[in-house]
């Protein structure tokens, strides 16, 4: 059941021959209540979020800042590739060292 | 008894209830109290236009209530919005009959019919309800201030117009709401009964029959206790046994809202 079918029709019979029947709609909070069987079925209506516009309460700045920090430390993967270079440098003059002991 | 003879025409849109509402006609809304007087012979209308086939919808909108004339007393019971934002219509409609007349009972049709002893009707004018109606012969609805008009409840339909829906503002921050009543026996018609809302800067005393206690209102904004309250709203009725009823319905309304 989707929201706008459900708000489309107050009434209905569904395939097995039930009469499902609209009760309340809080436009507000975005859900609604139908009932079938003398039961009562919930039915929340979707969130449309779009990231873009997305704009953060006053109380979690606080977090959304210490997250971009975390994101300006993954940009700089300076560090490990140095490491590969000495790393390199130094297999380089081992080798070298030995190329010389085998000669003499 | 039987009721005498009547043609009966059964309505799926207030436009076609409209229309059928001729002279001599009568809107059966549940029937839970105009079955009785047909039953009695204390009415006999030519024709009787059933709105239950309309399909009633409670729906909260921008914070204010809309509730459908046709929705089941059940319905509201039930409702979680109600139970929500406006809890003293469900604290006042559980004193409405019984199960069996609150599932075919409406909410329209227990204010149009305008019994003095209406649990909602007290509720509805505590919580200033407004009343949506459609008239036969402007064919467009209206909305009417039931505090501005009469203080007393709903309007008084005339002949040719419909009750369509019930409008409710939104409660004030903060609002505590309690009904107290007071019947023979369970599920009987009230001999007395209060509603009250309750808010910082805010109060509303409802007295069945007999409308809103201003005067008690007033003394509680000024700091009055609930007993001094609930004396003064104990003036709006006669006899001492009614007073001395309102009197302390009004004063355990008040407490359980909050007011010492």
């Amino acid at each position: 059941m989707k929201w706008d079918d459900l708000l489309a029709q107050r009434q209905w019979r569904d395939d097995d021959g039930n009469l499902n029947r609209l009760e309340e709609v809080d436009d507000d909070d975005g859900f609604a209540v139908y009932r079938r069987n003398g039961t009562s079925h919930d039915v929340r209506r979707p969130r449309a979020v779009d990231p873009r516009g997305f704009e953060p309460r006053s109380e979690f700045a606080v977090e959304l800042r210490a997250f971009d920090a975390e994101v300006v430390e993954d940009e700089a993967p300076a560090a490990p590739s140095r490491a590969r270079l000495v790393a390199a440098g130094v297999a380089a003059a081992g080798l070298a060292w030995l190329a010389t002991r085998r000669r003499g | 008894m039987k009721p005498a003879p009547f043609e009966y025409v059964a309505v799926d849109s207030w436009d076609a209830a409209l229309e059928a509402l001729t002279d001599g006609a009568r809107v059966l809304a549940g029937g839970q109290s105009l079955v009785p007087l047909l039953n009695l012979r204390l009415v006999r209308p030519a024709r009787l236009v059933d709105v239950t086939p309309i399909v009633g919808l409670i729906r909260r909108t921008d914070g204010v209530l809309r509730i459908d004339a046709t929705v089941r007393q059940a319905t509201l019971e039930r409702s979680r919005i109600v139970a929500a934002h406006w809890p003293l219509l469900a604290q006042a409609v559980r004193h409405v009959g019984h199960p069996a007349t609150r599932s075919r009972g409406t909410v329209g049709g227990s204010v149009a019919h305008a019994d003095p002893r209406a649990e909602l009707v007290c509720a509805l004018t505590a919580l200033d309800a407004r009343y949506e109606t459609m008239a036969r012969t402007l064919v467009e609805r209206t909305v009417r201030d039931t505090v501005s008009a009469t203080r007393t409840g709903p309007p008084t339909l005339g002949p040719g117009e419909l009750l369509t829906g019930i409008v409710i503002p939104p409660l004030p921050p903060g609002a505590k709401t309690a009904f107290a009543e007071h019947a023979r026996t369970h599920g009987s018609f009230a001999e007395a009964a209060a509603a009250v809302v309750l808010a910082e800067e805010h109060a509303a005393i409802a007295i069945l029959g007999a409308g809103r206690a201003t005067a008690a209102e007033r003394a509680l904004l000024d700091g009055a206790s609930a007993a001094e309250a609930a004396a003064l709203a104990a003036d709006l009725v006669d006899g001492d046994h009614p007073r001395a009823l309102v009197t302390e319905l009004t004063r355990r309304a008040l407490v359980e809202a909050g007011r010492a």
